[in-house]
C-alpha cells in the first residue's frame, strides 16, 4: 500500500513509498555467527523525513538517490517511527527523478522541543565551543561541539564540518535530535543551514515549570519546596580530569592524575504542579551547604552526609537549577546549583505563569 | 510492590475546607476538594495565628489569607518528631507545612479537616508569595479544566490532555463534576484573586514604607509637619492605596522612625 511519509505509523506492514535518502551509513556487526552489515539513515519526501534501517540494499545507493520502496514495515525504535527494509522489500533506484524534501519543522524554542522530533530549527547563542579532528572515509574531518541556548533552556550541540563560533547568535534549519546518554542534543549535517542572526538572547535563569517539563533540556531553573531527601548519600572516588568514577585509585585514561572525593545524593522538589528527583554532587551541594571542598576532601568518609542534607534542604524553598536528563524512571534533574529562593525568581516564575494564562 | 509517593497537593484553606469525605480502596477516609484534588497528603503556607501545646499534643491553626488550616501533632504519634516540630513554631511565624490530612466528622455531621505535619518550616514573605503565586496556578488550571470538562457530553479525559492540560488536572476536573455539580467555582476563583492581590500588597510593604518616611521628611514645607492629606495624595500616584498608607503610618509610628506633630500631621525622626 502506498504511503506518504508522514502518514506512516508504528507497526505498519507492506509499505510502498518513493522517498530520497538524505544519509546513508554502513554497519558492521560481529556475534558468534559472524558479521552482519546493515545499513542506516534518513528518508524523506515531501510531507517529512523518517530514520530507516536496511538489512539490504543495493550497493551503489548513495545520499541523494530517489528510490522506490515495496514491502517495507515500521516499527518503533529508541521512541522514534522507524522504516525497515528487509529481505522481503524491493529498493528499486530511480536514477532521473528528484524529489522535494520537507526537512524542518516549525521554528521551536529549545524548551519545546520534542525529543522524539526528526528535525527541527532553533535560534539561540552558541556557547562552550571546543573542536576535534576525527577519521571518516580515510579523510580527516573537524567536528564542533558545544551547547546553543535561548531564554528557554540550553542543549548540547555538534557539527560535523561546519564552524561554530563562540558567542554568535545562529538561525539553525534542519538540526537533527538526538538523545545521549538521557540528555537531548542537535547536530548539524551537511544539509543543515546555519546562519548569523541578529537577534537578543536574555541572560539569566531560565525557570520552568516541572509539569511542562517534556524533554531533556538543560540549563534550566525550578523552584520550589524540598519534600525529601535521599537517605543514600554514596562517596566516589573520581578522576580529577575526567571525573570518571574510578573502581580503583587510577584512571586508564589519566594514569597520573590524582583522584579526588565527589558524592552523590538526591532529594525529592515539588513546585505544586509535580515533584521532580534532583541529583547532586559536590560542586552543587557543597557550596550550599558551606561546606569548603577542601575540607570534603580531607574529611569525605567522616563526614554523615545525610543529616547535613536533611538540615539544609528538607522544607526549604529553593531556586535549582541543572540539567534535566532523561531515564526508566522519568525525568530527573543533575543539579549544578542550588540557592535560596529569593526575590527575583519569585518574579520569574510569576511571569512564567502570567504567560502561560495569556 | 514499592508504593509511589502520594503528593503533596499545594491548595488554599477555603479549598480543603469545602471538601467532602470518601472513601479510597483500603476504606480509609481522604478529603476530595471541590477542584478534584484527592488530599490525601498537602503542602501549604501561611502565619500562625494561634498555639495552644500540652503534654500529649500541639494545636495550631495557620492563616494563608484564604481561611484557617487546623494542624494538630501528637506526642504518642508514629512520628516522634511531629509535636518537637510544632512546637518549635511561634503564633506571628510564617511557616510552610506538608502533612497529611484527616477527616473528622464533627456531631452535626460535617467533616473538619485536620493536618498532621511531616515537614513544618519557617519561611520568608518571597516563599509565601511563591507559594501563593504556584497554588492560585494550580487552582485556576484545574478550574479552566473543569468548565472544559463541563462543556462535554460525554466528559472523556484524553481530550482534556489533548488541549494541553497534564493527566493529573484531566483526572482532577473529573473528579470534580462527578462530586461537585452545584459548586460555585467562580466564587472559588474571585477568591483566589484576591489572595493573589493581597500577598503582592504585602510583600511590597517595605518598598512602601520607605517611599512613604522619604515623602515625609521631604515635604514638611512649612515646619509644622507633613499633612495626612498630602501623604494620601502622593501615596495614590505611587498606587498605594488609603489602608495601606494607614498601616504604614501606624508601623513608622511604632517603629520611632515619625511622629505625629499635631492631629494628622507627621514629622520625621532625624538621624542621629
Amino acid at each position: 500500500m502506498k504511503y506518504k511519509i508522514k502518514d506512516i505509523n508504528q507497526n505498519y506492514q507492506n509499505i510502498d513509498i518513493i522517498a530520497k535518502i538524505l544519509s546513508v551509513d554502513k554497519r558492521v556487526t560481529k556475534n558468534e555467527k559472524g558479521e552482519t552489515t546493515y545499513y542506516y539513515g534518513i528518508l524523506g519526501d515531501d510531507t517529512g523525513t523518517i530514520p530507516f534501517t536496511a538489512w539490504t540494499l543495493i550497493a551503489t545507493v548513495k545520499s541523494g538517490d530517489v528510490v522506490e520502496i515495496k514491502n517495507g514495515s515500521s516499527n518503533l525504535y529508541n521512541g522514534k517511527i522507524r522504516f525497515y527494509i528487509d529481505s522481503r522489500s524491493q529498493v528499486i533506484l530511480k536514477p532521473n527523478e528528484d524529489i522535494e524534501v520537507k526537512r524542518a519543522s516549525d521554528l521551536l524554542k529549545i524548551r519545546d522541543i520534542p525529543s522524539n522530533a526528526y528535525y527541527v530549527s532553533v535560534v539561540g547563542r552558541i556557547t562552550g565551543v571546543s573542536q576535534k579532528k576525527y577519521i571518516r572515509d580515510g579523510q580527516e574531518h573537524l567536528v564542533y561541539q558545544g551547547y546553543i541556548e535561548d531564554e528557554t533552556a540550553k542543549v548540547r550541540i555538534s557539527s560535523f564540518g561546519k564552524k561554530l563560533e563562540e558567542n554568535s547568535t545562529v538561525k539553525i534549519e534542519g538540526a537533527k535530535v538526538s538523545q545521549f546518554n538521557g540528555y537531548l542534543g542537535l547536530s548539524i549535517g551537511e544539509t543543515t543551514e546555519i546562519e548569523k542572526v541578529k537577534a537578543e538572547i536574555p541572560e539569566g535563569k531560565k525557570y520552568m515549570l516541572i509539569s511542562e517539563i517534556k524533554s531533556p533540556v538543560g540549563g534550566i531553573t525550578v523552584n520550589g519546596f524540598v519534600i525529601s531527601v535521599g537517605a543514600n548519600v554514596k562517596i566516589n572516588r573520581k578522576c580529577s580530569v575526567c571525573r570518571k568514577i574510578l573502581d580503583d585509585d587510577h584512571c586508564k585514561d589519566h594514569p597520573d592524575a590524582p583522584s579526588v572525593f565527589d558524592l552523590s545524593g538526591h532529594f525529592l522538589i515539588s513546585d505544586g504542579t509535580e515533584d521532580l528527583m534532583c541529583f547532586v554532587n559536590s560542586d552543587s551541594l557543597l557550596p550550599f551547604i558551606n561546606m569548603k571542598a577542601d575540607e570534603f576532601q580531607k574529611r569525605a568518609y567522616e563526614i554523615n552526609l545525610h543529616p547535613l542534607m536533611e538540615k539544609n534542604l528538607k522544607g526549604k524553598c529553593l531556586s535549582v537549577s541543572g540539567d534535566i536528563r532523561s531515564g526508566n524512571s522519568g525525568f530527573s534533574l543533575r543539579v549544578t546549583s542550588i540557592k535560596d529562593i529569593g526575590p527575583d525568581d519569585v518574579k520569574g516564575v510569576e511571569k512564567l505563569v502570567e504567560e502561560e494564562f495569556q | 510492590m514499592m508504593r509511589k509517593r502520594e503528593r503533596d497537593n499545594w491548595i488554599f484553606s477555603s479549598e480543603l475546607r469545602d471538601s467532602i469525605a470518601l472513601e479510597d480502596e483500603e476504606k480509609k477516609l481522604y478529603a476530595l476538594t471541590p477542584l478534584g484534588t484527592k488530599a490525601k497528603r498537602i503542602l501549604f503556607c501561611g502565619t500562625v495565628m494561634s498555639k495552644q501545646s500540652d503534654d500529649k499534643m500541639t494545636r495550631v491553626t495557620v492563616s494563608d489569607s484564604l481561611g484557617l488550616f487546623y494542624v494538630s501533632a501528637f506526642a504518642g504519634g508514629f512520628n516522634p518528631e511531629e509535636q518537637k516540630m510544632l512546637n518549635s513554631i511561634e503564633t506571628e511565624d510564617k511557616i510552610m507545612i506538608s502533612g497529611k490530612v484527616n477527616p473528622f466528622k464533627t456531631n452535626e455531621g460535617n467533616y473538619i479537616f485536620s493536618i498532621r505535619p511531616e515537614i513544618v518550616s519557617n519561611i520568608e514573605a518571597n516563599e509565601m508569595d511563591y507559594w501563593t503565586i504556584m497554588t492560585s496556578y494550580s487552582a485556576k488550571k484545574k478550574i479552566f479544566a473543569i468548565r472544559e470538562i463541563m462543556k462535554m457530553e460525554d466528559p472523556d479525559i484524553n481530550k482534556i490532555v489533548q488541549m494541553g492540560y497534564t493527566n493529573y488536572e484531566a483526572e482532577c476536573a473529573l473528579a470534580s463534576i462527578r462530586n461537585f455539580k452545584d459548586y460555585d467555582f467562580q466564587k472559588l476563583m474571585d477568591s483566589i484573586e484576591t489572595a493573589v492581590v493581597s500577598s503582592k500588597a504585602e510583600s511590597k510593604v517595605p518598598e512602601i514604607r520607605d517611599m512613604i518616611l522619604k515623602y515625609i521628611k521631604e515635604n514638611d514645607s512649612d515646619g509644622k509637619g507633613c499633612k495626612y492629606e498630602d501623604i494620601v495624595v502622593a501615596a495614590r500616584n505611587m498606587n498605594v492605596d488609603q489602608s495601606t498608607v494607614d498601616e504604614v503610618l501606624n508601623t513608622l509610628g511604632s517603629l520611632g522612625e515619625i511622629f505625629e506633630v499635631s492631629l494628622k500631621r507627621y514629622r520625621g525622626v532625624e538621624d542621629e
